[in-house]
């Protein structure tokens, strides 16, 4: 994973329509920190977030490659995990500062969706020092789960401004939580051809992005 | 936060820079008696500037680094970097309870200490648009955003210029979505 170039102030350039869809969901169930952290298939990360000072502080002191949140270690192994529950790779105090005492965000969790080979990570937090929050989080994943379908499907077209050759799925099918590893999920533009090359999308044969070639569910770069 | 807790803030650091583990071991190896030294780091003496030149020296840090905060602890020199960053993590990872005091904060319910120069700012750049008949929004929807502008600002450690760069993102992101919702294409200004 790498983060975007423009990961500091994409936020900041969305703020007014990240403000009109999130304030659907913030309030929720205690929720007050809402962020949309999306991962295109070259592994470039970009969040669209209600609360652009964590990812910024984040990110600008050079903390995002070490922030375990935000790590494939754990998005692509995880649909559901506690911030609580991962590890940093390093500045473990700086970033449970930022988080913890900057923000305070006492308990935060990502839901996380693998559509056409893009990870979607809902990333919720609250302030609230309830302890029942938990809990409630649990009995309520598919709600947040379509919540944060929901809201990625509003951003997406502004997100496809960010992802170059990769045009990012529309999430037409909601899937309940499963537990382990996020199921890969197609759309129907990701289709394979007869010869086997996978194509970006479903009109276009010679494509100015680069292609992979899909055999037997192995993916090979050109 | 007094400034005296802030000089000793920065005075902590530095001595743990220095791979001085306690206050103690760095008061007796340079002949200061303990209970002076201690003190001078949690705030509780005032630093005279004869004590701050004498840190400043025994630690190898810039005494105005040491009195303000501003601008860099260390010369370049051997081992500056990985100094800088022993200071950083220290300042980063104080007690929860001083950081939280009389520091800048979100404006919420609760009384916050508020950046009235970055709010000015804020303001400074929302008051035209109320004026803006194009706009469709109403007063008490535009400070609600513009609040909300500024708390997305003021958390961040950027520089100033960067803060006014991202208030001003924010507000081209407010016009953007105006003018969707009045289905009116933005009319690009040539420059001069």
């Amino acid at each position: 994973m790498v983060l975007h170039k423009d990961v500091l102030t994409v936020s900041y350039k969305h703020r007014f329509e990240i403000k009109k869809h999130f304030k659907e969901v913030v309030g929720l169930y205690g929720i007050d920190h809402v962020s949309l952290d999306l991962v295109s298939p070259d592994g470039e990360m970009l969040f669209f977030s209600g609360t652009p000072s964590h990812g910024y502080e984040i990110c600008s002191r050079g903390f995002g490659q070490y922030d375990g949140a935000i790590s494939p270690n754990y998005y692509k192994k995880f649909e559901f995990y506690w911030w609580k529950d991962v590890v940093h790779g390093r500045f473990n105090d700086e970033i449970n500062y930022i988080r913890d005492v900057k923000h305070k965000f006492r308990h935060g969790f990502m839901l996380v969706r693998h559509w056409n080979d893009f990870y979607i990570i809902y990333s919720f937090a609250t302030k609230t020092l309830n302890t029942e929050f938990p809990s409630v989080i649990v009995n309520h994943l598919n709600h947040l789960f379509g919540l944060g379908d929901y809201l990625y499907n509003e951003v997406r077209d502004t997100y496809a401004e960010y992802t170059g050759v990769y045009k990012p799925p529309k999430i037409s099918q909601f899937y309940p939580f499963e537990g382990g590893a996020p199921q890969a999920r197609y759309d129907d533009q990701y289709e394979l051809s007869k010869g086997g090359i996978l194509l970006k999308e479903k009109e276009s044969v010679v494509s100015s992005g680069p292609l992979r070639l899909v055999v037997n569910n192995n993916t090979y770069n050109a | 936060m007094s400034k005296s807790t802030d000089i000793g803030l920065r005075l902590k650091a530095a001595r743990k820079a220095a791979a001085y583990r306690t206050a103690c071991a760095f008061a007796k190896a340079h002949d200061i008696p303990v209970s002076t030294y201690s003190q001078h780091e949690n705030g509780k003496r005032v630093l005279n500037a004869d004590m701050l030149l004498q840190y400043s020296e025994l630690l190898s840090v810039s005494p105005g680094w040491l009195l303000s905060g501003v601008g860099e602890p260390y010369m370049d020199g051997v081992g500056v970097i990985e100094k800088k960053d022993i200071i950083e993590r220290e300042l980063y990872s104080l007690d929860s309870k001083i950081m939280a005091q009389a520091t800048l904060a979100p404006i919420e319910d609760d009384i916050a200490w508020v950046d009235m120069s970055l709010f000015n700012e804020v303001l400074l750049r929302f008051v035209p648009l109320l004026q803006d008949k194009t706009l469709c929004f109403d007063t008490s929807e535009l400070m609600s955003f513009a609040t909300e502008v500024y708390n997305g600002v003021i958390m961040t450690s950027a520089k100033q210029s960067d803060k006014l760069a991202m208030i001003d993102l924010s507000i081209t992101s407010l016009k953007r979505g105006a003018l969707k919702q009045s289905n009116i294409a933005p009319v690009e200004r040539k420059s001069a």
